[in-house]
């Protein structure tokens, strides 16, 4: 079991805790959530072998993510100071590997502080599914102090926070847990979501990985996650083709398993006042069909990486959920041809992509399921920094570079017949989150500050409203706030 | 070679009074279906159909105190024609025909011949010589043949009654999951439904959320005591308003329907109580 030790608990107003820790191969991914966390202060502190202390001060959500970690031992400890008062929690790689969960995983201290551990899901995953059999659906064999302890602190989570993806994850987290028996063909789905709760089924970083893909009508996340800096030129793309993709997990016994779970939850929260339910499964987001994330040998996604010459053509993308189709947020992409593929879902997104700089979006046809909002093609500006949510509505080129050069960007004319709704170089008159907007971006210029800022964003981590100030002292530097 | 043969002229009278008996629901006697019995203090029921098939679940909750219940699943079976005759009857009472007025047409055009209508025994009342059944049927799908996701449930929900007297009511009609909680009142244990603005506003692409509505029993019909909308699928259906504003509607819609199904004109109070 993966106990963590509360050593100190004197928090009232902190009332309420839940901590899912989830290890995978290369990384090392948390999530907490506290009441009143704008009065609170909290890191984690991870040790792997003999000393590597890393520290992570965050918001709300801080997360860990080591690439690459070798690291077999580590120990991990959560702190929370507020009002001067000390909390925090620890675990090693000895109790965070077993299998088990419990009923002791739920903990309410004294002070009202409930710790949900979970399980190690990561680690007993692909081993147990080899031992399970197939059937013509798949099983669940539920623990009922687990479903009651998922219950209970879901229902009080959300009733906090009202986050859909905290409770979604613990379900999923569940479920994943539970499953008993496989319908056939639908291995490959459970095996991706053990390897990470957002793990799609099928992740490719090479042009080869795409003769591996195949028609799918089962997956949980997305369908493909095309990971890639692109083809070699124009002539000799990367192409995705005559790929037959069916939701049918929205109609699944893992939607059903899932939306029973959702039912009793909000059940809990049925006189709570709150104005939401925790959504059914076919509308958990952050699901795509086809999902496109640009790299590069010297920057990532977030820093503007580019994807260049990718086909998707004549593709089909079927669902009755909230599923994305073909979606982009991060990064950007040159010759990107969108052609002749059919995609009807109840998502929000039918194709979405954010910094697309050339290409063509022509013949394909796309629908709205029942219920789903009116289908539509859009183009959004490059987006730079992730959860940063700095958008470049256009770019400045260094004299001499011309179209076609390397290191020149524009938002250039889509060809192609497709209705777009082309949103690059707008501001919208109501901004939501946090998002600012840059004109006349230098991006090879923020790419080549970057590492500078990254370092000192790190030092920065103690303090971290500081952060947003450090972006935009960075983006100062390379282009004009809009 | 033909045989004719001859017929007694009494099958004609024995005939007749099958028929009269078949298609008079008060007088038919139901099958027995799963019984959900009495020993428990809170039961939450939900059945969801899909590819021909359904799942039941229900939880029974020993007590007030207890924080989750013991799961019963599979114990919804198919109704017998009578009860789902009975659910249709102009001779059977039911105050919600206003509201889910689609139902009883689809009813009427044949559109749910074929659609699966299951069941199970359950008492609302302590009286001891009426019978009562919560039923349940994808009349959505069976309408559209899919079902419009995240603004309803897949299943409708009945909970109807036959008295001593043989005389059928529905006591609740509604729409996924629904609570019976065993505090009598008025002799007939307290309910908690959802009612779909959806139902409530056909073929209005803005209608969205629903209503969570407690119900007590007074001289025979349940009455809404407390009311807390929830704005579901607002964000895409009034994708121009505010939080605020998409609740307003969203409680307003559901208000004007229990208007409908009550005749009474409620106003919600903060804590969520309903007065008239």
């Amino acid at each position: 079991m993966a106990r963590f030790i509360a050593t100190s608990i004197n928090l009232p107003k902190v009332d309420n805790t839940a901590i899912t820790k989830i290890r995978s191969g290369t990384k090392l991914y948390s999530i907490c959530e506290f009441q009143g966390m704008h009065n609170a202060y909290f890191y984690w502190q991870v040790e792997f072998n003999d000393a590597f202390p890393i520290r992570v001060k965050g918001l709300n959500r801080p997360q860990i993510d080591i690439t690459p970690w070798d690291g077999k031992e580590y120990r991990i400890r959560l702190f929370v100071t507020y009002r001067g008062e000390n909390i925090y929690f620890e675990a090693d790689h000895l109790v965070a590997e077993s299998e088990s969960f419990e009923a002791q995983d739920l903990e309410v201290a004294d002070s009202g502080v409930a710790v949900v551990l979970g399980p190690d899901v990561l680690n007993t995953g692909v081993e147990e599914l080899a031992e399970t059999t197939t059937t013509s659906s798949d099983t669940f064999n539920f623990n009922s102090r687990d479903e009651e302890a998922l219950i209970l602190t879901a229902a009080a989570v959300f009733r906090k926070n009202q986050n859909q993806d905290l409770a979604h994850n613990a379900i999923l987290t569940f479920l994943l847990k539970s499953v008993s028996t496989l319908q056939e063909g639908h291995e490959p789905a459970y095996e991706a979501m053990k390897r990470g709760l957002n793990h799609p089924l099928h992740h490719v970083r090479k042009s080869s990985g795409l003769s591996k893909v195949k028609n799918s009508d089962f997956f949980i996340r997305d369908f493909l996650m095309l990971h890639t800096q692109g083809g070699e030129s124009a002539g000799d793309p990367i192409m995705l083709k005559n790929i037959s993709i069916f939701d049918g997990a929205v109609d699944s016994d893992f939607s059903y398993e899932f939306n029973l779970l959702v039912d009793q939850i909000n059940e809990r929260n049925e006189e709570a006042g709150l104005r939401h339910d925790v959504k059914y499964f076919d509308q958990l987001a952050h699901r795509d069909g086809l999902q496109l994330i640009p790299k590069s040998a010297s920057v990532n996604q977030f820093m503007g990486a580019t994807m260049s010459h990718v086909t998707l053509r004549s593709n089909t993308i079927e669902s009755q959920g909230a599923l994305q189709g073909i979606f982009a947020s991060d990064g950007s992409f040159r010759n990107l041809h969108i052609i002749n593929n059919r995609i009807s879902t109840a998502g929000a997104h039918t194709i979405a992509i954010a910094g697309m700089l050339s290409g063509k979006i022509s013949g394909n046809y796309i629908t709205a399921a029942d219920a789903g909002p009116s289908p539509k093609a859009t183009l959004y500006p490059l987006r730079i920094g992730g959860g940063a949510n700095i958008k470049v509505l256009s770019f400045s080129n260094k004299q001499g570079l011309s179209e076609g050069d390397e290191g020149y960007y524009e938002y250039e004319k889509i060809e192609g017949d497709q209705v777009l709704n082309d949103l690059r170089s707008v501001k919208p008159r109501v901004s939501r989150g946090t998002a600012t907007y840059w004109h006349d971006v230098d991006l090879p210029k923020l790419q080549s500050l970057y590492p500078a800022t990254y370092a000192r964003v790190r030092r920065l981590g103690d303090w971290p409203h500081e952060i947003p100030r450090a972006w935009n002292s960075l983006m100062q530097q390379v282009g004009t706030k809009a | 070679m033909m045989l004719k043969q001859k017929t007694n002229p009494s099958a004609y009278f024995f005939g007749l009074m099958a028929f009269l008996l078949l298609s008079a629901p008060t007088m038919t006697s139901a099958e027995p279906l799963y019984d959900l019995g009495n020993n428990w203090y809170k039961m939450s029921v939900s059945v969801s159909f899909r590819n021909n098939s359904y799942h039941d679940r229900v939880s029974l909750y020993a007590n007030k105190q207890a924080v989750s219940g013991q799961t019963v699943r599979g114990v919804f079976k198919p109704i017998p024609d009578s009860l789902k005759a009975a659910l249709f009857s102009d001779q059977t009472i039911n105050p919600f025909r206003a509201v889910f007025n689609d139902v009883q047409a689809a009813h009427q055009r044949g559109q749910l011949n074929n659609c699966p209508f299951v069941g199970v025994e359950l008492s609302l009342n302590e009286h001891s010589q009426s019978q009562g059944w919560l039923i349940s049927a994808p009349v959505s799908i069976c309408l559209t043949g899919s079902y419009q996701r995240s603004r309803e449930p897949d299943s409708h929900v009945w909970l109807l009654q036959r008295n001593a007297q043989g005389r059928y009511q529905v006591l609740m009609e509604s729409a996924g999951v629904v609570q019976v909680i065993d505090e009598a009142a008025g002799g007939y244990k307290q309910l908690q439904t959802r009612l779909y603005n959806y139902h409530l506003s056909e073929g209005n692409q803005q209608a969205c959320g629903y209503g969570s509505i407690s119900w007590v029993n007074r001289g025979g019909r349940y009455w809404p005591t407390r009311l807390f909308s929830k704005v579901n699928g607002c964000d895409r259906h009034l994708p121009n308003a505010n939080e605020q504003q998409r609740f307003q509607q969203v409680e307003e819609g559901v208000l004007l329907g229990l208007r409908r199904i009550t005749g009474r004109v409620f106003k919600r109070a903060d804590n969520g109580s309903l007065v008239y």
